[in-house]
């Protein structure tokens, strides 16, 4: 199941939220959610509910030997527990890429498997992990109950698209919570913010981004830049969008999760746009690659070497093919040339640093949305090199997706900043009348648009 | 209710849908669907390839033209359908029904341009009259002569894909004509207002089963021996006219275009059958004992006439 579809708006969430509220013991009510998460976590994924269910059981287990114990026994454990983690990760998701790279490097050819890939493996493993290895440094008290644990590891709100939430920013809540009427209401709110992104403005201008990068010839200049922004502003606003109903959701259930995305576009260089872009994903990799291997404190070139690591796996962790290795290494590559002292040299150019940050945010994204390799360079170079031919699509934005773009734009974070600073006066806006009534706007267009893309009729079935 | 209505379904998914095409039509000015086209006035056409075999704007665009081993095809079906009616004493005829585009080119979107000339349509109607004797009557002719003679007359359904009654009965009397029986003209009929059937096309758009606003008219008294219909299935249609003298009888093979024809030509058959041609089955022949067959293929569906024989 979605956020983004009918079935939970118009069923799972009104029947989970009235369920919760009704039920008062706070044991009871976190079974009641843990239920409610493994049926969303079933609704679309059957077959793999017993691999959450597995992997809940194993970091279950990884606490409760690592927690008493101490030593070299202790370490044991945790890397009993992060190879069994990272093994079922890598199976499910990395078994097909690994199989391709051996394929072409060995004289035999390889059997061809087909692993399915369990929908939010990355996550919430990588939400385990978090678990185990903060345990293991003493920064965690262990969780006895295996049902709390199961609840903080499948949570719907942050099991299938993150934020990868760390057990010390829930640890609390588990035991203790509260939900008042305004948390509640803040939450449905900062909800239907990420509906709106998500629904109006991420789905819409997709259609553009799709129409030029699936298409089988190269696009002209203009429309490659169209394509390569419409998938800057898709990718943000679809994946900072889920992060919002994510956050709001577990607002509505007496959580607080920290925040996943800060107006990214909004960098004045690439290592700002890392302290603003998928948090949660950045922070994971620095307090358990990064720093353990030895972070910025042994000198320039293991600094580097330790930069590349992290981002070439922050490449992969998005998906099992080389553009995306090939996508962090491109951020990495800037990060790089910055601590070098690129950094410096922008910072004085006044607003064209906020022209480079995108420049390189912008190609790093047709890395990531090409397909292959070779389509991507081919892509760049329609963008740089105007060339004799190249397609044309004249009708690639009808009206909504005109709209949906340019409100993309508008909302990329400048306005916010300034709202934040309380330099604008529509700050005062926030939580009133006028935003609810705006909010209920959004929440029916949304309604309207999925219920429409779910409705195909055959032309036919009269006949 | 509403509980029920959640769980058995999505409640208010019939009025969701209906204000989404209506948004869309009057405000966004685009179709909902991604099959259908809104045109001018609201218009609406059928670009969709939900059948397999289909591609509409082909058809318009002459980009789908047969070759020539394909059109050699299609006129052997089409002798050996002939030779095979003949030997039951029975008349076969092609019947080719244009898209609705093809008639009213000028109420589909700027970019479209005008039909081409050299189009399937008319390459099958040229090569099965040059290499065949059978009788073949397209009704693009008989359609834009009347809608240029009488423009303030529609001869298709705005909403649907299909013709209304006052293009079926031209096309139905064309038939006639042919075999030397015709109806009175159009021009000279009476109309009755009623309300316009469900559309196909504003089904497909979220409009559901009522379609505000549009009408249709109703022909009335163009024979003095109406037939009755004894059959009326999704697929089958038979009627049958006791006053009709001599009693002929009619076997039509053809799809969703031959079921409004039917009210007309039997008005001069004793007896007149007709089945979707994927059903046709040469017990047909036999158990109806037809004077006439009529075989008719709407202009997208004509990749069937490659694989249909009687």
């Amino acid at each position: 199941m979605v956020f983004s579809s009918i079935k939970f708006l118009w069923v799972f969430l009104p029947v989970t939220v009235i369920a919760s509220a009704c039920v008062r013991p706070l044991k009871l009510k976190n079974l009641l959610l843990l239920i409610a998460s493994l049926i969303f976590y079933a609704w679309g994924n059957p077959v793999h509910l017993p691999l959450l269910i597995v992997s809940i059981l194993i970091n279950y287990a990884a606490g409760r030997l690592i927690d008493p114990a101490e030593g070299a026994r202790r370490k044991a454990y945790l890397v009993l527990a992060l190879v069994l983690n990272l093994g079922l990760l890598g199976y499910f998701k990395y078994t097909m890429f690994a199989l391709r790279i051996l394929d072409r490097l060995l004289p035999v050819s390889l059997p061809q498997v087909e692993v399915a890939l369990p929908i939010g493996i990355s996550f919430f493993t990588f939400q385990s992990l978090s678990y185990v290895i903060d345990l293991y440094r003493g920064q965690i008290g262990v969780q006895k109950n295996p049902l709390d644990l199961a609840l903080y590891i499948s949570f719907f709100p942050q099991l299938i698209a993150g934020p990868i939430v760390k057990y010390r920013e829930v640890e609390l809540a588990l035991k203790e919570r509260s939900v008042s009427l305004e948390d509640f209401a803040s939450g449905f709110r900062r909800f239907l913010y990420g509906l709106g992104k998500k629904v109006l403005i991420a789905n819409q201008v997709a259609m553009a981004a799709d129409t030029v990068f699936d298409a089988a010839v190269l696009p002209a200049l203009p429309y490659a830049w169209l394509g390569a922004l419409s998938y800057t502003l898709q990718i943000y606003y679809d994946f900072s969008g889920y992060s919002d109903m994510a956050i709001g959701l577990g607002r509505m259930f007496g959580f607080h999760f920290n925040e996943n995305f800060d107006y990214p576009y909004t960098a004045d260089s690439v290592r700002h746009f890392w302290r603003r872009w998928h948090i949660s994903l950045s922070t994971w990799f620095r307090d358990y690659l990064y720093i353990p291997l030895g972070g910025s404190r042994h000198g320039t070139l293991r600094t580097y070497r330790n930069l590349l690591i992290v981002f070439a796996l922050t490449g992969l962790w998005h998906g099992a093919a080389f553009t995306f290795v090939f996508w962090g290494l491109w951020h990495g590559a800037f990060l790089l040339a910055e601590r070098a002292g690129l950094e410096k040299v922008i910072a004085r150019c006044g607003p064209l640093k906020y022209v480079y940050t995108m420049l390189v945010v912008v190609c790093g994204w047709v890395f990531f949305r090409a397909g292959s390799f070779f389509k991507a360079l081919s892509f760049l170079s329609c963008m740089f090199v105007p060339a004799a031919s190249g397609a044309e699509y004249a009708f690639m934005m009808p009206p909504p997706v005109v709209v949906a773009f340019c409100a993309g734009l508008l909302g990329i974070g400048g306005f916010q900043r300034l709202i934040r600073a309380g330099k604008l006066k529509a700050g005062r806006l926030a939580g009133s009348l006028a935003e609810a009534a705006c909010l209920l706007v959004v929440l029916m267009l949304c309604i309207l648009l999925l219920t429409a893309d779910t409705y195909n009729p055959f032309i036919y079935y009269r006949f | 209710m509403v509980i029920t209505g959640i769980l058995r379904r999505q409640a208010f998914k019939e009025e969701l849908l209906y204000v989404n095409a209506v948004l869309h039509r009057d405000f966004l000015k685009m179709s909902p669907n991604g099959d259908v086209i809104l045109g001018r006035d609201g218009w609406f056409f059928y670009k969709g390839r939900q059948d397999p075999l289909e591609d509409p704007l082909a058809d318009y665009a002459g980009t789908n033209l047969f070759t020539e081993e394909e059109l050699a095809r299609i006129a052997g079906n089409m002798t050996r359908s002939q030779e095979k009616a003949a030997q039951a004493g029975a008349v076969f005829i092609v019947v080719l029904a244009p898209n609705k585009e093809r008639i009213y080119p000028e109420y589909l979107p700027e970019g479209y341009g005008m039909p081409a000339e050299n189009a399937r349509i008319r390459q099958v109607a040229d090569y099965l009259r040059a290499h065949t004797s059978v009788p073949v009557i397209d009704m693009t002719p008989v359609l834009s002569t009347y809608r240029d003679v009488h423009p303030e007359e529609r001869l298709y359904i705005r909403h649907d894909t299909h013709w209304n009654f006052q293009g079926s009965y031209l096309a139905a009397n064309e038939i006639l004509s042919y075999l030397g029986d015709p109806l009175p003209p159009l021009s000279a009929l009476n109309r009755v207002e009623v309300d316009a059937p469900v559309g196909d096309l504003s089904i497909l758009m979220g409009f559901g089963e009522n379609y505000k606003g549009e009408t249709e008219e109703y022909l009335t008294e163009f024979t003095d021996h109406y037939a009755t219909e004894t059959l009326s299935t999704t697929y089958e249609h038979a009627y049958v006219n006791d006053a009709e003298t001599p009693h002929r009888s009619l076997l039509v093979a053809g799809d969703s275009f031959s079921v409004s024809l039917m009210p007309y030509l039997a008005s001069h058959f004793g007896r007149a059958y007709m089945n979707f041609h994927y059903n046709y089955d040469e017990q047909m022949i036999a158990e109806h004992q037809p004077d006439v067959i009529v075989y008719e293929v709407l202009e997208r569906f004509l990749s069937y006439m490659l694989t249909f024989e009687l």
